[in-house]
């Protein structure tokens, strides 16, 4: 069985059209009559075509608004992983910069200070510019760190053949 | 006569053609693979309903999300069968309903209603 299509009655009226045509010794009036049904078939198709091509667009045209929202919404989304991932990785490198810092402190406090101690002499100013010093390199190796994890991040997030987002600083 | 109820999936829509109440509801999305298929039985219960109906009022409501092409010409099929009923006497008419803001739905409401004569409400629906 033939597949049903939406356009069967117009396809059915062609086909009663063409078997008038064939025949043979139709006479004036009914040629007439004939014409008059495919000039009432041709409006009604015409109303449906106009119709069908009006809906069609508004339709084309509601797919494309949904379309771009959805884009919109993507970006957002992205936007909002970016940021999460950048929060989550500034609290690791916090975390990891403390680590250093109390690290670099009980160094200075057992290690350099008997040291600087036992070369120099007490010389106060000289420890407190060694604490200053490392103080001074806690952003910087935040900011390394940082850097380092983020980069980490979205190696992990990005698909294979897909370049990496740059999220804002 | 039996009722017209088919449940809706995510590329047809709900149907419920409710005989002895007059209600005949169309919700949902309409983007089936081949709508002549679906939308057949729909015009052929309206061809039964036009000389079985007893109900004083008939009201076919359209809620429509989103149809394809050639949904638009068999919903355009099932209006021309109201609008034959309407012409028969019978008291008819038609509810087109789209979401807020929805100007192609709106608008898509009005191209419809310029081809029929049934009386044709085209209604906002309001967010919830």
């Amino acid at each position: 069985m033939a597949k049903r299509h939406v356009f069967e009655k117009e396809t059915a009226i062609l086909e009663h059209i063409q078997e008038f045509l064939a025949k043979d010794g139709v006479s004036k009036d009914e040629y007439k009559e004939e014409l008059l049904q495919i000039k009432n078939y041709y409006e009604d198709l015409l109303d449906q075509g106009m119709l069908i091509t009006k809906v069609s667009d508004r339709l084309q045209n509601k797919l494309n608004n949904l379309n771009g929202k959805l884009q919109d919404k993507n970006v957002e989304l992205q936007n909002t992983i970016d940021e999460l991932t950048k929060a989550r990785v500034g609290r690791k490198a916090t975390t990891i910069v403390l680590l250093v810092a109390v690290a670099l402190f009980l160094i200075s406090e057992g290690v350099l200070e008997p040291q600087i101690e036992a070369q120099i002499g007490d010389n106060i100013w000289l420890g407190l510019l060694f604490k200053g010093l490392i103080a001074l390199l806690l952003k910087p190796i935040e900011t390394l760190t940082e850097k380092y994890l983020m980069n980490q991040a979205l190696k992990g997030n990005q698909k294979p053949g897909e370049p990496a987002s740059n999220p804002k600083n | 006569m039996d009722n017209l109820i088919i449940e809706g999936s995510n590329h047809t829509p709900d149907v419920n053609f409710n005989a002895d109440t007059g209600t005949l509801a169309l919700k949902g999305r309409s983007t089936p693979e081949n709508s002549i298929e679906f939308y057949r039985p729909l015009l052929e219960w309206l061809d039964q309903y036009g000389s079985n109906s007893k109900t004083e009022k008939t009201t076919l409501k359209i809620q429509l999300e989103y149809f394809n092409t050639s949904s638009s010409k068999c919903i355009l099929d099932i209006f021309k069968k109201v609008n034959a009923l309407f012409k028969d006497g019978l008291n008819v008419s038609i509810n087109w309903y789209y979401e807020e803001e929805d100007e192609d739905m709106q608008e898509a409401g009005e191209d419809y209603s310029d081809l029929l004569d049934v009386p044709f409400e085209i209604i906002e629906l309001e967010e919830e």
